[in-house]
Formats: structure tokens, sequence, C-alpha cells
């Protein structure tokens, strides 16, 4: 019976042993996995202290209205079409993408976003028919602005909003074959806003002026400067008037312009501090503000309406998970068939109004966006800062100093271990003792060494790649003696001296028998010194200059005073550790066996 | 054998030094156009490409000068710079933090330019506030030149404001800035699920820990150095008046506990991600909010459509606001400093001053810029335009950077205890312990450096 | 007679010589490394401590102003001096850092190479993967850890306080006294695969015939691993100490990096030798103090090693 319990309490015993060390390997691995796990996150994620992923806003930014269906766009990539008498859902396509825009052409819907380019999808049943990758690369995604896109005749022209891009690029409106590039006449820090075709011209709206070019030749044909727009958003939307008439959204105002005249003939902003969209059916034009949507006759000045609790009622029974006391979800876009009047705003509602006086009798709310997982960060992390540089620099450093310590501490380690000469005691004691001193008290005095070697020969040290492994070797050498030390005592003397007998000189002994015996305890040695090397952080503090600064210094960029990019920071963090991980994982066995065999002899 | 091996040996060690040192550091062209270095911090996004592109002009009149730009951060440009003058070797132009100029002035590690001072309009081209960081306090020797200016002013949320019926006014004096803290927080006010905090300041983990508490003292009457900057002024009852104030308003619980672990750049994105209904801070900050989020701002977000700017509300001892910024100057062992000079002359004119006040969003140092239609015709940059007429600096002597460690120490020591010992905080401890403890140690380095 | 010794010398001389010729090319290249890069700067760095180094006086280097033992001074006694200021904390701080980490590197190492030493399923595996933490470099460390910390988003706070209800509210990590939990943690994390190594390999080595013998006398477990394991491995723990010793009392990166975005100084109970010095040295530019402090600290190590050794010897003995 006893017997029988034993093995049970064994078992048992057992059990409790294995979770304990399962549960004890995932909190030593938490901070790794969190880790990588943030570095795939949406930086605002991070800051905001959201543990998950949050998903992307569905804000609508465009409506366009067929006879009986409508179009919603929304911010995240999607086109849903819904029917206008049911409100149903007839249809919907996605394209994930940030800084989302289209064009509603006859047959097609083109759909551009920064990171992905141009879809071509088919009105009738919402496929996606062509598409072109995204012309411009090598950028921090962040960095992208407003893309625009407009079609007409047998051409799409897609431009983006990115400091430094003056062009547009023109596309086949069948094949989305990029055809041809523009560039346009803008001064260093001049942006595309948007663009806009009619009849006559092709109009490009910037952050200070717009710009009318010829349909077929893209040569300018007449600009107008607006002024400095101090808010940055520059000409958010274009539309005609009558005739030469045209009006322009700008953040803060909209401005009449005469684009035959060249000239601007009025600015207005009728009392309102924001405007996100303008429509102008006859007479008049609404405008759509965070507060409500306003009326105003144009010509007369007369206001019609200024409807400013419309906002209240879009708040109502929005569907988000949000417990507001005043919240901000605004109108953001209007729309009309002619009888009734469609209302987007923030959150992915779309609100059908009978008058626009009235209140909304019905709404829709579009579903729920995608997950914020951003595998781009790996991407934009080397185009934020120039972390390739600073991965090159540490690689470099760390692998040179590997080298020559290795060849360095072999040659000493033997040396001591088997040649009893004099001094033999006091070099030994002198490579431990060195360990002992704190590293700070060198630098000052190395500096300046290597301004006396500067100025005595010419050659320019600090800041140099050399310098730096001049000082990784000299730090890195007495640890490694010492850790091969018990790797040549554990190659037996027989073999040697068997050798000598037979005739070999005491460097060949060295070279053909110890060596290739010793290789696993160099290998483990070399990794050893890799490992500090990647490691060190004080020196390369001080000694490097801007060309050779290595990881440590250059991941601090990513969190500072001008940003707070912590997603970047972890995922360059992550890459930072991917050499020694690679490495280790080659050649663990070498390096547990390095560790111990330094232990036990002692 | 030996010998060949010998020889590999020495050759691969050659070869690799060679690789090593000729693929850095700069290479001097002979002949062609001179090459300067100049080194920046990050005063914009980007540092390098921004002050390329308004250094384009410069270089199309100049075509014999070509600028070559590193950027450094902050946190590594005060070593840095230490080892250039130590080492000899350095930039021809660097940018200085304005309480650096004393430090590096005494190190004799700069060009001294007050002979041509004139040609760019002498001290009257500046701001008062700035041209006193030109040159140690009681020199006229002017050794750098003010290049632009750090100002602080007050950001308030104009939502909550409307929603609880208050206006810029109620930010005028501390009387009614308290009284209007109090009535945001009574509110309890919850705007698209954050709850809204009144007042967000940042505590020990921030390089402007003395720097926040600066103009406080200065709108109590108090001071850090006395008038001949010999001994330290802190222990007086205005300073502390100064310092209990703000250190009041924490405690009153205006300010959330987790604001005190932050950093400044941490406070402003809480600000612009609705956090706080007020916040000091940095023109920059304007800058942040008025730019789209492509170009590095946060110009999309809810908040960005719903503030505005207040100077700091008046103390007892009237209006101050801190003022602080950066210099430009020549390393004394430069060799090209007529070249330089050309570049500070461009950089100090009013053009460039505004198209650099607008990338980095920090304002000019020269007072004609101000009366660029940027400035005056926008309302919250006008804001600035006012505030720094009441500019106030700290003095420019060498010791300051050294005098900001203890303070910086001493009062970091000050939020700890604001943290931890709430209940036993007051007035007296303020005056007695971190008043009197500051101006001891501060008064130690003065006296050690003399 | 004499002209025969002398020349036996010579040819002595030359026999030993000639014999350990290449011992000493082998030894000449890190010899050459050691003066330059050790010895020269150390001597220096000496000096410098009796200097008075300050950025009034950089450009002389090594003609500044003689001072003796003025810095000495100055730094551990002197009330008036800047230097002194936050040492003491310093001071504090790394005895309680050195001393928690080593001990905390080690038992969770010893526990971890017990459980280790069991034969089970995947044992290759789990090392390996226990020895992750070792692999991060100390900078990402800091970085992670730092990140970790924070109070209202940090992930430890949100499982502490969130999730598993442990604490009633959030407690500050990077501000005040819990900094210097805040430093420990990381450091153990980051440290105790490689004991774990030493201790598995030492554990390897204790002969199975002793546990056997134990068995048969009727020990408990408890009264074997003190009696027996954990004397027979008192090399390996002591290599151990030694290590933690000296590279904790030198720590500087974890610290550095963790806080090194703020205004660079840790707080009373977060700072540590090196981050004073550093920050005295570059940030003060105080050369001279900081060199005299280096000076002291290394003084303080030789000492506590010289007290290592004789102890080691002594336990080198018994074996």
């Amino acid at each position: 019976m006893s017997f029988i319990n034993y093995y049970q309490k064994e078992k048992i015993l057992r059990r409790i042993f294995l979770t304990l060390m399962f549960l004890f390997l995932v909190i030593n691995s938490f901070p790794i996995f969190w880790m990588g796990f943030c570095s795939i996150k949406n930086n605002n994620d991070i800051l905001s202290g959201n543990v998950g992923f949050s998903k992307a806003r569905t804000d609508v930014i465009g409506m366009e209205v067929d006879e009986d269906s409508i179009y919603v766009f929304s911010q995240d990539g999607a086109i849903s079409e819904y029917d206008l008498k049911t409100k149903e859902a007839i249809g919907r396509v996605k394209v994930r993408g940030r800084d989302v825009n289209y064009y509603f052409g006859n047959e097609n819907i083109y759909l551009v976003n920064s990171t992905k380019g141009i879809f071509k999808i088919n009105r009738e049943n919402l496929k996606i028919e062509a598409k072109t990758p995204n012309p411009i690369t090598g950028v921090d995604t962040n960095r992208f602005g407003n893309t625009s896109v407009v079609a007409y005749d047998d051409v799409v022209i897609f431009s983006v909003e990115l400091r430094g891009m003056h062009k547009l690029f023109i596309y086949d409106n069948e094949t989305l074959e990029l055809k041809r590039t523009v560039r346009l006449p803008m001064d260093s820090d001049g942006l595309i806003k948007s663009l806009y075709v009619n009849d006559d011209s092709l109009f490009v709206g910037t952050n200070k002026d717009i710009i009318a070019l010829d349909k077929k030749t893209f040569i300018e044909k007449n600009k107008i400067y607006l002024g400095d727009n101090y808010y940055a958003a520059g000409v958010q939307q274009i539309e005609r008037i009558v005739g030469n008439e045209m009006i322009l959204l700008v953040n803060n105002g909209v401005y009449f312009i005469d684009i035959a005249a060249g000239a601007v003939i009025a600015k207005k902003d009728y009392g309102i501090n924001l405007f996100e969209d303008i429509m102008i059916k006859g007479a008049n034009l609404y405008i759509v503000s965070p507060l409500g949507v306003k009326v105003v006759n144009m010509f007369t000045e007369e206001e019609i309406l200024n409807n400013d609790t419309l906002v209240r009622e879009l708040a109502d029974g929005v569907k988000v998970n949000l417990k507001s006391d005043y919240t901000s979800s605004e109108a953001t876009r209007i729309a009309t068939n002619g009888y009734e009047y469609y209302i987007g705003s923030s959150y992915g509602r779309v609100s059908f109004l009978k008058d626009i006086a009235a209140k909304p009798y019905d709404s829709i709310q579009l579903p729920l966006g995608h997950r914020l997982i951003m595998f781009q960060n790996y991407a934009d992390l080397w185009k934020n800062i120039d972390f390739g540089l600073y991965l090159k620099n540490s690689l470099i450093i760390s692998g040179f100093t590997m080298l020559f310590a290795m060849i360095l501490a072999t040659l000493a380690s033997y040396s001591l271990v088997r040649f009893s000469f004099p001094g033999n005691k006091f070099f030994g004691v002198s490579i431990l003792a060195t360990q002992m001193i704190p590293q700070i008290m060198y630098l000052i005095p190395i500096f300046i060494m290597f301004k006396w070697v500067n100025d005595v020969t010419g050659i320019s040290v600090k800041g140099t790649h050399a310098g730096l492994v001049f000082i990784y070797t000299a730090f890195f050498v007495p640890f490694s003696i010492w850790i091969l030390r018990s790797f040549f005592a554990s190659i037996p003397v027989e073999l040697e001296e068997s050798a000598r007998v037979d005739g070999c000189n005491a460097l060949q002994v060295f070279l053909k028998i110890t060596l290739p015996l010793a290789v696993p305890g160099i290998v483990a040695t070399g990794i050893y010194i890799f490992l500090m090397a990647w490691d060190e952080l004080m020196f390369a503090w001080v000694l490097t200059e801007g060309t050779t600064l290595t990881i440590p210094i250059g991941i601090r960029l990513f969190v500072g005073n001008y940003q707070n990019r912590y997603d970047l920071m972890m995922a360059a963090a992550t890459v930072a550790t991917m050499p020694v991980l690679i490495l280790f994982f080659l050649l663990q066995k070498h390096i547990v066996k390095g560790l111990t065999a330094g232990a036990v002899k002692g | 054998m030996k010998k060949l091996l010998t020889f590999l040996m020495v050759l691969t060690f050659l070869v690799s030094v060679s690789v090593m040192t000729t693929g850095c550091g700069s290479s001097e062209q002979v002949g062609g156009p001179t090459v300067l270095t100049m080194w920046v911090m990050p005063n914009s996004l980007e540092p390098i490409n921004d002050l390329v592109d308004i250094l384009e002009d410069f270089h199309k009149n100049n075509p014999d000068i070509k600028v070559e730009i590193t950027s450094l951060d902050w946190g590594s440009a005060w070593q840095r710079i230490t080892i250039a003058t130590m080492s000899g070797e350095g930039p021809d132009l660097m940018q200085l933090g304005t309480t650096w100029v004393g430090a590096v002035t005494s190190m004799g590690a700069l060009y001294d330019m007050t002979d041509r001072v004139g040609e760019i309009g002498g001290a009257e081209h500046f701001l008062p506030s700035s041209w006193r960081y030109s040159g140690i306090d009681g020199t006229d020797r002017v050794t750098s030149i003010p290049w632009f200016v750090d100002a602080r002013a007050m950001y308030y949320r104009t939502d909550v404001f409307n929603k609880l019926g208050l206006t810029k006014n109620d930010l005028s004096t501390w009387e009614s800035f308290e009284k209007t803290l109090a009535k945001i927080k009574a509110s309890n006010l919850e705007i698209d699920g954050q709850k809204v905090q009144p007042l967000g300041i940042t505590g020990k983990n921030d390089w402007n820990v003395v720097h926040n508490l600066a103009p406080w003292i200065w709108m109590a009457g108090g001071d850090f150095l006395t008038e001949d900057n010999k001994r330290c002024d802190l222990y007086s009852e205005e300073a502390a008046e100064g310092v209990s104030f703000l250190v009041s308003l924490v405690m009153k619980g205006y300010v959330p506990e987790s604001c005190l672990e932050q950093n400044t750049s941490q406070v402003e994105n809480g600000f612009n991600n609705g956090e706080y209904a007020i916040i000091f801070t940095g023109s920059n900050e304007l800058r942040a909010l008025t730019t789209s989020e492509e170009q590095g701002g946060a110009a999309n977000t809810y908040v960005a459509k719903r503030f505005d700017l207040a100077p700091y509300p008046e103390g007892p001892n009237g209006r101050v606001t801190f003022v602080g910024g950066s210099n430009l100057a020549i390393f004394k062992n430069s060799k090209k400093k007529d070249a330089s000079w050309e570049v500070i002359k461009y950089l100090t004119a009013k053009k460039a001053q505004v198209e650099y006040s607008k990338r980095s969003g920090f304002m000019p140092s020269a007072v004609e810029a101000f009366d660029d239609p940027y400035f005056t015709q926008d309302k919250r940059r006008s804001v600035y335009r006012e505030a720094v007429k009441y500019g106030r600096a700290y003095p420019c002597i060498p010791q300051w950077a050294q005098i900001e460690q203890p303070l910086n120490r001493r009062f970091g020591i000050m939020w700890e205890y604001v943290l931890n010992n709430k209940d036993q905080f007051s007035y007296d401890v303020i005056y007695n312990d971190v008043l009197k403890k500051a101006a001891t140690e501060v008064d130690k380095v003065l006296l050690m450096n003399r | 007679m004499e002209a025969q010794v002398t020349r036996t010398k010579l040819q002595s001389i030359k026999y030993y010589y000639s014999k350990y010729k290449i011992a000493y090319y082998f030894i000449l290249p890190t010899a050459i490394a050691m003066l330059l890069m050790h010895f020269i700067p150390i001597v220096q760095g000496f000096y410098m401590s009796l200097l008075r180094l300050n950025n009034f006086t950089l450009n002389q280097y090594l003609g500044a102003p003689f001072v003796g033992f003025g810095n000495f001074y100055d730094v551990m006694i002197n009330p008036a001096s800047p230097m002194r200021i936050g040492i003491y904390d310093a001071i504090r701080n790394t005895v309680i850092y050195s001393f928690l980490v080593t001990i905390g590197q080690t038992a969770v190492g010893m526990i971890v190479a017990l459980m280790m030493n069991y034969d089970f399923k995947g044992r290759g595996l789990v090392r390996t993967l226990f020895m992750f933490s070792w692999i991060v470099p100390t900078y990402v460390t800091g970085i992670l850890w730092g990140f970790m910390f924070q109070q209202s988003i940090g992930i430890v706070n949100i499982i502490l306080v969130d999730w598993l209800h442990l604490l009633s509210s959030k407690p500050f990590w990077l501000v005040g006294m819990n900094t210097i939990w805040a430093i420990i943690i990381p450091t153990i994390w980051r440290f105790w695969p490689f004991s774990m190594l030493m201790l598995l390999a030492g554990l390897q080595n204790v002969p199975q015939s002793l546990y056997d013998a134990a068995k048969i006398d009727g020990a408990s477990k408890w009264k074997t691993f003190w009696k027996i394991t954990w004397p027979m491995m008192s090399p390996v723990w002591m290599i151990l100490v030694l290590f933690g010793m000296i590279y904790n009392t030198y720590s500087f990166n974890i610290v550095i990096m963790m806080f090194g975005n703020g205004a660079g100084f840790p707080g009373r109970w977060g700072d540590l030798m090196m981050t004073n010095i550093f920050r005295n040295s570059f940030m003060r530019w105080d050369f001279g103090a900081g060199a005299a402090t280096s000076v002291l600290l290394l003084i303080v190590m030789v000492i506590l090693v010289n007290f290592w050794y004789k102890h080691y010897k002594k336990t080198e003995e018994i074996f």
C-alpha cells in the first residue's frame, strides 16, 4: 500500500514541479515577449496605456449618391454600399491603409492610400479589378500625408502630401501602369494637398496656392497665391460655382477665386472656426463644421440656416465604446441626392435627414474597423532615424573587437598556461587586476592619448571605428584570457610533447596540435567578446561621432524631445537583440561549455 | 613558415586598420568650396533637412561655402562639446543652449565676436532677454549670437472653458488661476471617455525641473542669485512663496499624480490627447498642434481644434515669461571663422529667422522678425510676441550649468517628497528644507569655482 | 673560474630566453595593449585625482593646478563641497544594490539549477529558453524595464493592480524609494541565467556517492542541500560572488538607460556610484573630483577582493 502511495506522491510532486517550472519560464520570458508585442502596436495605443490593439477609426471621409444607393467611404479604407430606401447594406470592399482617399468615376472607383497605392474598383460589384503599388518607398510611413486622386479621359492622377514630394504620378486608367511623372513648380516647403479636375483644367491645391494645369500636357496655366496658410491644412477641397468662379475650402475659411483672371475675389469664414466640408446646391453653400451645418446664400450672404444642434443629435446613441459627457463625434461630410440630405460623422455613422433643418430620421452605422497591428514599424524604424548606420557600426566594431581580442587572448592565454617564464605570475595577476578597475577612470586619459596621437602623427583616431576597437580589445582581452586558460589547461600536455619529440618547434605544435583542439573554447570566447562589445555603452557615449555612433546611443533618439515613438523603440530594441540572439542559438553548446569549464576548474 | 605567418598577421592588421580609419572621419578637399561643419541639436522634426532647406539661399549666394550639418541629441551634446573643447578638434559652428554659453566661454573654446557684432546690427537687433546670453554677465565680450528663443506660455482648452463658462480673463492672476483650476476639478469633466485633469506639470524625471519653477519664483519676487551673481538667493520668503504656490496646486489635487513621473514631452502628448485642461510649455507645442500628423505634429487631434494661448498668470511681483533658447558660436580653433561668420549673419537675418521659426516652432531672437505677418496676424503667436517682452532668463555665468545640477537634484527630491509624504509637506518644509539646502549647495558650487 | 661562471650565467640567460622566445612573442601584443590602454591611463588617472581639473583648467590637462589630496577631502569629508552632494546616497545605494543583486541572482540561479538537475522532457529546450534574458543587451534591458515600470501606462502596474489586484493603487517605480527595486529587479533578471549555468555545472560535479550516502543516513532534502551540495559547490559560488561584487558595483548601463531621458538624475534611491561619477565628471565638468571618487572606489574594491581571496584560498584548501 505504501508503495503505491509513494509513487502517487512522486507523480503529484513532479506535476507541481513542472507547473512551477513552466510558470517561472513564462514570467521570466514575459519582458521579452512584451517587447516584441509592443513593437507591433500603434504608438497611440502604447501612450494611452492600451494593453491590446485598438481598432481603426471609421470616420466618414466621403459619400457618393447613386440612383438608389449610397456609397460610404470611411477612414479605415472601406467602401460600403447601402440601399437608399431600405438602408440595408448591399456591398462592401476594404483596402486597409492610412491616409485614404478616393475618386468616384462613372464606372470605376479609384481608392488610394499612402502605403499601398491605387486600387481600381468596379462600381457595380465592388470588386478590385486592378492595383498599382505605391510609387514612393523608403519613407517612414508616419510622414505620409493626404493622398489625392482624380481620373479623367484615360489617365488616373495620383499625388501624396509628403515633404519634398512635388510630383504628380500619371497612370493609365485601365491597367494602372505608370505612364509618366510631372514635376510641379513649388517652393521647397510646398505640399500637395488636393486635386480637382473639371472640363478645362486640372487643379492642384497646395498649402500655399492653387495651380491650374493643362489636362493633356500638364503645363502650368495659372497659379494663384493664397498667402501662407498658417494652419498647414492648405487647400482641402475645390469646387466650381459657375463659369470661371471657383470656391476653395481652406481649413479656416473659403476663398472665392476667378481662375481665368488668376485672382482671389473674396475670403470668407462666415463666423465658423473650422470647416470640414462644403457642398454647393444652387446658390446655396452648405458648410459642415464640427458644430453642425450652416447654409448661406453665396451671393446675398443671407444666412439660411444655422443648425448647430445637429451635433447633439448625431451624438445620441453613437455606437462607440465611450462614455462621454460631451462627445467629439462630429459631422464630417455632407451629401445630397436632391431630396434628402446625408450627413456623415466620425466613428462611422451616416444620418439621413429629410430637410436640412430637421432632425435625422434614420441612420446607419458602419462596421468597426480592423485592429491596428503595425508590422510596418519594422520597416519604419530604419527610416525614422538612421538606424541602419548604427546597426552597421555596432556590427563592425563588435566584429573586429571579437576578431582581434580572440587572436590576442588565444596567444596570451596559451603562453600563460604552457610556459612558466619569469613574469608569468605577475602577468597573470595583473591581467586579473585590471578587472577590478572602474572603467570610468580610463575615459579622459584614453581620450587625451588619442589627441596626442593625432597631434604627433596626424592620424585621426577619435571618432573612428579603429579607436573604439582598440579600446574594446584591450578591455575584453583579460576576461577572455581567463576563460581560455581552462580550455588550454584541459588539453593534455602529452600530445604536445609527443609532437615536440617528432621534431616540431613550439610554433608548429601550437598551430597544428593545440589550436584545432581548442577551437570550441576559442569560439565560445569569441562570442562572449562579441556580447560584451555589443553591450558597451560608456565609451561609445563619449568617443563616437556622427558617422560612428553605435546602437545604444542611437536608440535614444526614438524617445526624446522631438518624438515619443515607443513603438519604434521597442522594434529597434528587438532588432538590436537579434544578432546576439542568432549567435547564441547557433553556438549555444559552445557557450555553455565555455562557461561551465571555467567555473569548474576555477 | 613563421615569417609568412607574421607577415600575414601584420598585413591583416594593417588592412583592417586602414579600412576603419579611412572609412570615417572627414577628409579635407584641397581647392574647392570651403566646407564648414556645424553641430545642431534636434530643434525640429527633421533637424538636418530643415536647416539645409533654410540654408539653400545661403548656398546659392555663397557658392564657395558649403555647410555640413550634424545633429546631436541633447543628452550627449554636453559631453561632445566638452570633448571637442579638450581635444581642440571640433566643428566650426555649434549650437549651444543658452545656459551652456557661460561655461563653454570660460573654457576658452569660443571665438570672440565682439568686434563683428556691429555687422548684424549690434545688441539692438536682438531681444534684450536673449542678448544677455551673448557673453558672460559683467563682461562685454560677445562669444555667442542668439539664434532662437524658447519662450513659455500657458495652453488651455477652449472647449472646457466654454463648457464651464470661463474665459481667458480667468487666467490673469494667481488667484483667478487657482479658482479656475478649482472649478475645472469640481466639474469632473469627461470628454470622449477621457477624464480632463485641470493642470499638467512635470516632476523630477524631466529636463525642465528648474525651468518649470523659475517663472513662479520670479513672479513672487524671488531670484536664484543675488545681483552680483556671487551668492545664491533662493533661501528667501519670496522664492518660497513662488515654489509653494506651484506645489500647493499639486497638493490640492489639480495635478494628477501620474503626471509627476513624466517628462515635458509626455505631458505635451497628454495635452494633445485631451488629458489636461492647462499646461505650461514652449512655442514648439504650438507648432506641433498646428502641424499635420504626417509632418510630425498633432493638428488632426480633437484638441488641436480647441485650444488657445495665454501668458503666465500675474503674480505678486508682476508678469514674467521664462525665456531660454539657443545661440550660435564659432569654435576658437576653427580655421574657417570668416565663412562661419557669414552663416551666422545669414541665420540671424529676418528672413532666415522667420523661416526657422516656422520649422522649429521656437521664437526668433531678432526683434524685427516679430514684425512678420506670421506673428502679427496670428492670434496665438502674437501671445508669444507679447510674452517675450516680459522675458526673463537666468544669469549668464560660467557656473550656471554646474549650478543646475544640485538644483535639479534638490527640486527633484522635493517632488519625490510631494508624492510620497504628502501629509508632511508644507510651506515650512519648502522654505527651511528644500530651499535652504538648495541655496547652501549652490553656494558651494559658486565658492568652489572662484 | 670567474669567466666560466659568467659564461654559464650568460648561457643560462640565453637558454631561458630562447626556450621561451615564443612565449614572449605571444604575450607581446597583449602586453602592448595592456600597457597602452590600461597601465598608462590608470597612472594618469591617479595623477588626475590629485589635480584641480575642471572646465576652467581643462586645456592644461596634466598641467592643471596640483591640489594633492584636496579632491579626496572634498569628496568624502568637506561639507562645503558640491562634489559631496549625493555621494552618500550613491554609496548606500550601490552597497544595497550589489548585495541584493548578488544574492538574488545566485539564489534564483541555485533554485533553477536544482530544478534543472532533474531529468525531464525538454530539459535542454527549457534551459535555452531561460538563457534568453541573458542575451538581451543591458541597454535594452534598461529601456525595456523603464518602459514597463511607468506608473500609469506601464504593464507592471497594470498587471499588479488592474489584473491581479495585488495592490490597491498604482505605485511609482521610477520616482521615490521604489527606484532601488526598479534597478535591482532588471539586473537580477538579466544576470541570473549566468549563475544558473555555472551552478548547474558545479552541481553535476558533486559525486552521486555522497547523495547516496546521505539518503542511506536518512537525511532530509533540505539538510542534504545545506550540508553536502552547497559546500561542495563553494568554488563556483565564490566566483559568482566575486563577479557579482565587481560587476554590480560598477554597474552603469541599466541605470543610465532607464532614467537617461529625463534630467539624468535617477533619484536619491536610484543613483549608483558610476552614474554619480559620470554625472559629476561630465555634467559638472569636475574631472579631478570624478577621478578621486574612482580612486576611492578602486581602493575599496581592492580591499574587498583581498578579503574574498583569503576566504577563497581557505575553501580551495579543503579541496
